[in-house]
């Protein structure tokens, strides 16, 4: 579903991405771990196509397409959904109506009809349900005034609202206490099927207890020096990034 | 009131005028007022932007151009449609002015009792000491040129009088319609309302207009606040490019008054939308919001003069921009706190959105305190959208351009919302969206 051949980015002037290779299967999950500064929310962002970098060599083919050359907002609507670290506050646009606009931006691009006012209510109220969301988050402002918590489960909600095809989670465990972490990887794991693929980007083995992955990558200084199972990401808690790297 | 009819063919206003005499029938302390009002004028003259309340907006457009007062008003097919497709649904009362003309054959008061809302030619007919009893008594003609010309030369306008404890259901709807004549037109109109104790009442001032003819109106509104009462003052600018619009307010709270201010503008070539509010009882409040939308050449000024008379008066005010083009938006607020006004609680914000390198925004909030014990805020912004919430909209699938309409619309939805009234407030929505629409399209 995702190929990466030898991605290089950088911000500014400073090289991030050094030549990172990664290919993800439909109905995969993959964890990407690594310290501070090694690349990962950049990875995420340049493949969700942030003007903020600048993709200086490589490729990326998703579903056959060649994603470099996608605009921002035809990526999504291809299905690739990423789930932002910091969740962007929007005053004066609420919840139901952004997720109304983009799922109708998604059928839109499909070729489909807008989908009815009585059945998106429902979708909504199902899958905020599911995230055992309170029903008065539909009407709040895009993640404004929430706590740190509220806005990873709200980018979980889009998430299952626009059912992207691969969904690409940036440490959507930080600020999670372990019963939100419970709920958000509820939320990520109903996705799990052979038609979907996962990339979770974090910090920490413990998210991986809830979404167990099928592949473990280790990127440091832009680019995945190691892969393996879910038990590479045990042997990084126990022994960190140094000796991992040092034994590739 | 046909009497500032003869002055028909002035050209320019310090010349035109003077052979100006005013209709045997008109009582004679009009007749004087109006003379006092033109000397007052023949003193300055149009102010330039010497002049510091009118520093960012030249009044050329005003001055170069030989405005005469239009004649009589022949109602055909084409202004009925036009006045039917501007009306407001909901109003209890409706009065139509066309080229500053009183049209009664378009207007209704019957949702009313008789006499609450009539046209100031009407009152004066009835009752011309009432009518002297408020006319010209909050709005000051000296040391402001537009009010000393309106004062000089009104030709009609609404007489709104909502006794005591009296609830109006529905907005009483002024439509201010510039149809325009094959040379410029000017048109004066004054409006008095007058909420007695615990009364309360919604005006809608609109303006709108045929393009392709060049028209000047420059309205007056004179608003009494009685004690708990509560006034709410919507004005919708919705003029063709090729208008110019002078509109002040000069309103007075009484003790517990409420009185609000909403004002959306969103077309006319030249803007200027002047309040001035004075707090005379203790703890009234003023609330004034505004919305501007200006593209091209436009040119939209908001001036606020919010006098704090007296202890434990409230003044909220939020003014929001949004320039394209060559536009210019002006915010230009005071709040004068005097010496007595002890435990007044105010604040100024003033915020500007910029879509086009060529835009431009002055926001000038200004505070004079002259008490000890207050809490004064004010704020401004001028800025670009968020690039981050554009990004975040696309990367969920937003195209750009509605990316971008979405988050202009949010900028100044939460102004809209506040329009307590349904229909007005959908009203108001759709032409905001519309306007917002053409700048987008224009960038």
């Amino acid at each position: 579903m995702l190929e990466i051949r030898n991605l290089h980015a950088k911000v500014g002037d400073t090289p991030v991405l050094k030549g990172l290779d990664l290919s993800v299967a439909s109905g995969s999950v993959h964890a990407i771990m690594g310290p501070n500064g090694a690349g990962k929310s950049t990875l995420a962002k340049v493949l969700a196509g942030s003007e903020d970098y600048e993709v200086t060599e490589g490729s990326v083919t998703f579903d056959g397409h060649d994603l470099l050359a996608m605009d921002i907002e035809d990526r999504a609507n291809a299905g690739l959904f990423l789930g932002f670290q910091y969740p962007v506050e929007v005053p004066g646009v609420t919840n139901a109506y952004f997720l109304k606009l983009a799922l109708n931006a998604k059928r839109k691009a499909a070729g489909l009809d807008e989908i009815a006012p009585g059945a998106f209510l429902k979708l909504l109220k199902d899958k905020m349900d599911h995230l055992e969301m309170d029903p008065a988050f539909r009407n709040r402002f895009v993640n404004v005034g929430f706590s740190g918590g509220e806005k990873k489960r709200n980018e979980i909600l889009q998430l299952l609202v626009l059912d992207p095809k691969l969904a690409v989670l940036d440490e959507t465990d930080s600020g999670l206490d372990i019963d939100a972490l419970r709920v958000v990887a509820k939320g990520v794991n109903s996705l799990r099927d052979a038609g979907h693929a996962i990339v979770v980007i974090t910090h920490y083995q413990r998210l991986l207890d809830y979404i167990v992955p099928d592949q473990v990558h280790v990127l440091v200084d832009g680019r995945i020096v190691r892969s393996g199972d879910k038990d590479l990401a045990l042997q990084l808690e126990d022994e960190g990034y140094a000796a991992v790297r040092a034994a590739t | 009131m046909s009497a500032a009819s003869s002055v028909t063919g002035v050209s320019g206003w310090q010349t035109g005028h003077a052979g100006w005499q005013p209709e045997a029938t008109e009582a004679s302390w009009l007749a004087t007022l109006r003379r006092q009002a033109l000397a007052a004028f023949d003193t300055t003259g149009l102010p330039t932007t010497k002049v510091e309340a009118w520093h960012y907006t030249p009044l050329r457009a005003v001055r170069d151009v030989a405005w005469t007062h239009a004649g009589g008003v022949e109602v055909g097919a084409g202004l009925t449609a036009f006045v039917d497709a501007a009306r407001l649904p909901g109003a209890s009362a409706e009065l139509v002015f066309v080229d500053g003309h009183h049209v009664a054959d378009l207007s209704r008061t019957d949702g009313l009792p008789p006499g609450a809302v009539v046209s100031l030619s009407q009152a004066l007919a009835a009752d011309g000491e009432a009518v002297r009893a408020r006319l010209a008594t909050l709005a000051p003609w000296h040391d402001a040129p537009l009010n000393a010309l309106n004062t000089a030369f009104v030709q009609d306008g609404v007489r709104v009088h909502v006794p005591r404890r009296v609830d109006v259901p529905g907005p009483v709807h002024i439509l201010v319609v510039g149809w325009g004549r094959d040379v410029p037109t000017v048109a004066h109109l004054r409006n008095l309302v007058v909420a007695d104790t615990g009364s309360r009442v919604t005006v809608v001032v609109s303006f709108v207009g045929r393009p392709g003819h060049s028209v000047l109106h420059n309205v007056v509104d004179e608003v009494g606040v009685g004690a708990d009462a509560q006034v709410t003052q919507v004005v919708l600018g919705d003029s063709p490019d090729d208008h110019l619009v002078v509109h002040r307010t000069d309103a007075r709270l009484d003790r517990d008054a409420r009185y609000t201010h909403q004002a959306f503008w969103l077309g006319g070539g030249l803007v200027r939308g002047e309040v001035h509010a004075t707090h005379a009882g203790p703890g009234a409040e003023a609330t004034l919001d505004g919305v501007f939308v200006a593209g091209s050449t436009q040119h939209v000024d908001c001036h606020t003069v919010i006098d704090h008379a007296v202890p434990r008066c409230t003044t909220r005010e939020v003014y929001k921009g949004v320039l394209g083009g060559k536009a210019r938006g002006v915010f230009d607020g005071t709040v004068i706190v005097r010496a007595d006004a002890q435990q007044t609680d105010a604040s100024q914000d003033s915020r500007n959105l910029l879509l086009s390198d060529d835009a431009d925004a002055n926001a000038k909030p200004t505070l004079e305190i002259y008490a000890d014990d207050v809490k004064c805020a004010h704020g401004t912004t001028v800025g670009r959208l968020d690039p981050d919430q554009l990004a975040y909209l696309r990367m969920r699938g937003l195209p750009l351009s509605l990316a971008r309409r979405v988050l202009i619309g949010a900028f100044v939805s939460d102004r809209v919302d506040r329009i307590a009234h349904e229909g007005l407030r959908a009203r108001v929505a759709g032409r905001v969206e519309a306007a917002l629409a053409a700048l987008q399209e224009e960038a």
